[in-house]
């Protein structure tokens, strides 16, 4: 960047406090509490760092909070890459509420998240555990299944799958009713009592929702800046609706994509509030690392809390990384803009 | 008839972006859709392709009723105004796409590749992508790939819209050679005269939703079928007058008011009257620079300014100063009026 | 003729079908429990849970340590954002980079290490003692201190206080203000700046009444934001905070602690106590994310419209 000397040099009296002053306070703020999370975790030597990651409650605490991400990643991404394709592409009705309403879950205290699984999966929940007797598990079942026959019925009706063999009415028919009627025969899914509060499901739920808009909210100005004439050109060139998806519209938001799973992934990481509702926190089953850190640090002794600096060092390293891929990332996102910037101009 | 529009309405909320519009397009023509931004075209265009549906009214293709076919389905090819190339491709697989989508073999998409790139004379620039083209490479590029599945329509939206001066002129020869040689059906939308009456063999003047002329380019020069058409193409003059016993007399009167017009070659200028009408008047400003002599005169009778072009030998007979009283003298002036014949010498 | 893509491109009914499906599974009907489980209680049941003294105090402190640590974020940040976009100095890069730690940093880490840092041993709190009851400063504002005899008390505990909190909030708030107004800043014009100093504006002046205009709406937004933030932190303020219910407590733990408190008359949870304060602080959250979303719009206002 260039700045016209004259008009914007401030003079040194006003520069040069004005930068000791942001770093003095980035570095009070930020850097101080980053090097004492190193510090106090190297406190009792690398022996005792070492020994608190390969605890096999810290190893199983690693895993869930692993688990936990990779499915909230891979929910919200679906859902993230499908409402920036409705409100990028298309024009509806109620298009800014739907648009506010995805940053809803920013908004809620991470607790009050954990909160709301437990009031509605809790032993005195709405709906508490699942338990099914065997009706219910029938008539969920055909639901189950019906959903699925309808969404692939969409499918069918979007893609033409079935065209081959089916006019689209008939298939639509015969996927709906065909699923459902499976589902009431033969329950497929045989689970009487799914229990999800203070259980893996719980923690992803909670999970989910804490980083619910991040995919969303990275993806829609990205598409929105791409516009719709590259997927235009390949739809006449003849290309159907997955073909265009596969080919043109997932390479061009590929880089956003990535920040925002980055992103995603970083917050299901660090998730502790709504987790440490839902979880019940039982030592080896549901406890996530940043749980598990908190037992830690509440324990007695110098080793507990060593311990709980160690494996917050690891958490520590992990975000930084994250800063690092963030950094890069969003300055590919930048030169991809750009390059489209270019293209239109001249 | 290679596309056949019959009452086609598009609204856009409360907007009508289109309305009643029928076109017939013979195979093999290169036509034109001219008119100002917001007159519907490129919305006419983007409803032959299948981008839009309409919301009445029908698209035929090759005799064939498009409305129940898809875009991807009526082989057309489209040339979008910005292009939209895939950026994350090379030109190579830019142009390819079509056939691949279609799944034809490798071999047979190279081939077809090498032969286009060939045509739009871009051979070794098949591995380099978009971002790396210039302006009117891209165009080529977008042209290539629209036209590598053998389209039987091809439409195009502002083709030359991006593009500088220089390289719009090449590209506008350019196409024109390559349309003579495929012959394949063509539409393109353009809001620049000058291109319409250059490219094209038949052109649409589009207003407001309606097409207001087609014809030749002949035809819509020298027989403009409305007064928008004779303002849109080409400069003209506007003369408020009125009607008396069938012809115009210049002088604005609420009465049987009536407008006027003539191209500015459509002038005589001499130092004396000859003839009616022969209207005094001033020079208020001469650019002989260039091939023909722009000259601006302010009428005495009235104080209207006059646009008035004459040959460079006509300019060095009259030998005119900045100033000087002339007289001018409309050697053919239109009136669209029904009751009014066109003034003519 | 923009902007009409209806139909053209295929999958609008399946995408905004799931979508809709998906946001109402996972985040509107959870919510919307939240507040019918707080209406199985009677209107004066309700009012007795929300409106307890411990609970009260529990809003209180929320909103004063949220709204003291996004006014002194927006002030730093607006300082920080200008040095990083208007002067170059060795380390911009990394300082930069770093200004995102608190988003990826997990809030239990930073919950420990600033309890750590501030603790009487820390690094920080072993030179902050001075600001304990005993301590010099802590004694002025304590009971019988001048100041806090005659005006009013203040806990100025380095750790454990209300002070601990804002701390903690500022830094989990830190990358709101200066993300918000970095981008603002970096495309302001020069013309601008130029045209003021020719009209005869002084230094000062250019910023006053044409540089800080338009950076305001953005600025605004990133209060907003930290604000929002702060509000509903819980994982970093539990170790910082000393939790004693009335001073230091905030809704979240509140909340939890009524999750975990069985009502032996009733022969339950008392889950609906804890809805209706949970009630509470959603819709204070959702009257700052309607507010976010008013300066957003109003924000958008000021941008060059060519795109």
């Amino acid at each position: 960047m260039e700045f016209n000397k004259s008009v914007r040099e401030d003079p040194w009296y006003l520069r040069v406090p004005l930068i000791l002053f942001s770093v003095l306070f980035i570095g009070i703020m930020v850097i101080g509490p980053m090097v004492n999370v190193f510090a106090q975790g190297l406190e009792l030597g690398l022996g005792v760092a070492f020994a608190a990651m390969a605890h096999p409650h810290a190893l199983h605490a690693l895993q869930l909070t692993l688990t936990a991400a990779v499915i909230a990643i891979v929910l919200n991404v679906t859902f993230g890459i499908a409402v920036a394709w409705a409100i990028a592409r298309f024009r509806f009705r109620g298009k800014a509420v739907l648009t506010s309403l995805i940053d809803l879950p920013f908004s809620v205290s991470p607790v009050i998240a954990g909160l709301i699984f437990v009031l509605l999966f809790g032993a005195y929940g709405f709906i508490g555990p699942l338990e099914l007797s065997p009706v219910a598990q029938r008539i969920g079942n055909t639901i189950i299944l019906g959903f699925v026959g309808l969404v692939l019925a969409w499918l069918n009706s979007e893609f033409n799958l079935l065209s081959f063999a089916f006019r689209p009415r008939w298939a639509r028919l015969i996927l709906v009713l065909g699923f459902a009627g499976l589902g009431c025969i033969q329950p497929v899914t045989d689970l009487d009592r799914i229990q999800i509060v203070f259980a893996v499901p719980g923690v992803v739920l909670a999970t989910a929702f804490v980083t619910f808009p991040f995919v969303a909210r990275e993806l829609i100005p990205v598409m929105e800046a791409i516009g719709p004439e590259e997927e235009e050109a390949a739809r006449t060139l003849g290309a159907s609706g997955w073909q265009m998806f596969w080919y043109v519209t997932l390479p061009n938001m590929k880089w956003g994509l990535l920040y925002g799973v980055l992103l995603c992934n970083a917050r299901a990481i660090g998730e502790f509030g709504a987790v440490n509702v839902v979880s019940g926190k039982l030592a080896g089953r549901t406890d996530t690392l940043p749980i598990y850190i908190e037992k830690l640090y509440q324990g007695f002794g110098a080793v507990q809390t060593a311990s709980a600096f160690a494996i917050s060092s690891l958490l520590c390293c992990l975000a930084l990384l994250t800063l690092v891929f963030k950094t890069y990332l969003e300055w590919k996102n930048r030169q991809y803009l750009l390059e489209q910037v270019k293209k239109g101009a001249s | 008839m290679s596309i056949l529009v019959k009452d086609v309405v598009k609204r856009f909320g409360n907007h009508l972006a289109l309305n009643q519009v029928s076109l017939e397009v013979p195979s093999g023509a290169l036509v034109a859709l001219l008119g100002p931004s917001g007159s519907g075209k490129t919305t006419l265009l983007r409803i032959i392709a299948g981008l839009e549906t309409a919301d009445e009214g029908s698209v035929h293709l090759h005799e064939e009723d498009a409305g129940d076919l898809d875009v991807r389905d009526r082989n057309i090819g489209f040339v979008f105004q910005h292009y939209a190339l895939f950026r994350h491709m090379n030109v190579a697989d830019n142009i390819g796409f079509a056939l691949k989508m279609r799944g034809r073999p490798k071999k047979e998409i190279s081939d077809r590749v090498n032969e286009l790139l060939r045509l739009i004379q871009l051979d070794d620039v098949g591995s380099r992508l978009p971002s790396q083209l210039s302006g009117g490479q891209r165009q080529r590029v977008a042209l290539a790939r629209a036209l590598a599945a053998r389209p039987r329509v091809l439409l195009l939206d502002e083709p030359f819209g991006a593009l500088d001066a220089k390289v719009r002129k090449e590209l506008r020869d350019w196409l024109r050679r390559l349309h003579s040689e495929i012959h394949v059906t063509s539409v393109f939308v353009t809001h620049d005269q000058e291109e319409a009456l250059e490219l094209a063999d038949r052109i649409v003047v589009m207003s407001q939703g309606r097409i207001e002329q087609v014809g030749t380019p002949d035809e819509v020069y020298h027989h403009p079928a409305n007064a928008f058409v004779m303002k849109f193409l080409g400069q003209v003059n506007l003369f408020h007058g009125r009607v008396e016993d069938g012809e115009v007399v210049l002088g604005a009167n609420d009465k049987d008011a009536v407008v006027g017009y003539v191209r500015p070659h459509q002038f005589d200028i001499t130092r004396h009257p000859i003839g009616k009408p022969s209207w005094p008047a001033r020079v208020v400003y001469v650019n002989a620079a260039g091939v023909q002599v722009r000259i601006e005169l302010r009428l005495t009778d009235d104080d209207r300014s006059l646009e008035v072009i004459v040959s460079q030998d006509a300019f060095r007979e009259l030998a005119l100063k900045t100033g000087e009283a002339v007289f001018v003298r409309p050697k053919e002036m239109k009136v669209f009026r029904d009751d009014v014949a066109d003034y003519a010498i | 003729m923009a902007g009409q893509k209806r139909r053209a491109l295929p999958g609008f009914g399946l995408s905004l079908g799931y979508s809709l499906f998906y946001l109402s599974v996972l985040v509107l009907i959870p919510l919307a429990g939240c507040f019918i489980k707080a209406s199985n209680l009677s209107w004066e049941q309700f009012w007795h849970a929300v409106s307890d003294p411990v609970a009260v105090a529990a809003y209180q402190l929320s909103f004063s340590t949220s709204i003291i640590a996004a006014l002194l974020n927006s002030f730093t940040g607006l300082i920080v954002a200008w040095v990083l976009v208007r002067y170059d100095f060795p380390g911009k890069k990394l300082l930069d980079a770093l200004i995102d730690l608190p988003l990826a940093l997990p809030t239990a880490v930073a919950g420990i290490t600033f309890a750590n840092l501030y603790g009487s041993e820390g690094w920080f709190g072993q030179h902050l003692m001075f600001l304990d009851p005993d301590g010099f400063v802590g004694h002025w504002f304590s009971e019988d201190g001048w100041f806090g005899s005659t005006l009013f008390t203040l806990d100025t505990r380095a750790r454990g206080g209300p002070l601990a909190i804002v701390v903690v909030l500022m830094f989990v708030g830190i990358p709101f203000v200066i993300r918000s107004v970095q981008p603002v800043l970096a495309e302001f014009e020069i013309a601008q700046e130029e045209a003021a100093v020719s009209l005869g504006a002084s230094r000062w002046q250019t910023f006053r009444y044409v540089i800080l205009p338009a950076l305001l709406p953005a600025w605004l937004t990133g209060l907003a934001l930290a604000y929002a933030r702060g509000l509903g932190e819980y994982g970093s303020v539990i170790f910082v905070a000393d939790g004693i219910p009335g001073k230091t407590l905030i809704p979240p733990v509140l909340i939890i602690a009524k999750l975990e408190e069985f009502d032996h008359a009733r022969g339950a949870f008392k889950y609906e106590e804890a809805a209706a304060i949970a009630s509470v602080v959603l819709t204070m959250s959702f009257i700052t994310l309607v507010l976010i979303n008013l300066l957003e719009r109003w924000s958008k206002k000021f941008e060059p419209s060519e795109a």
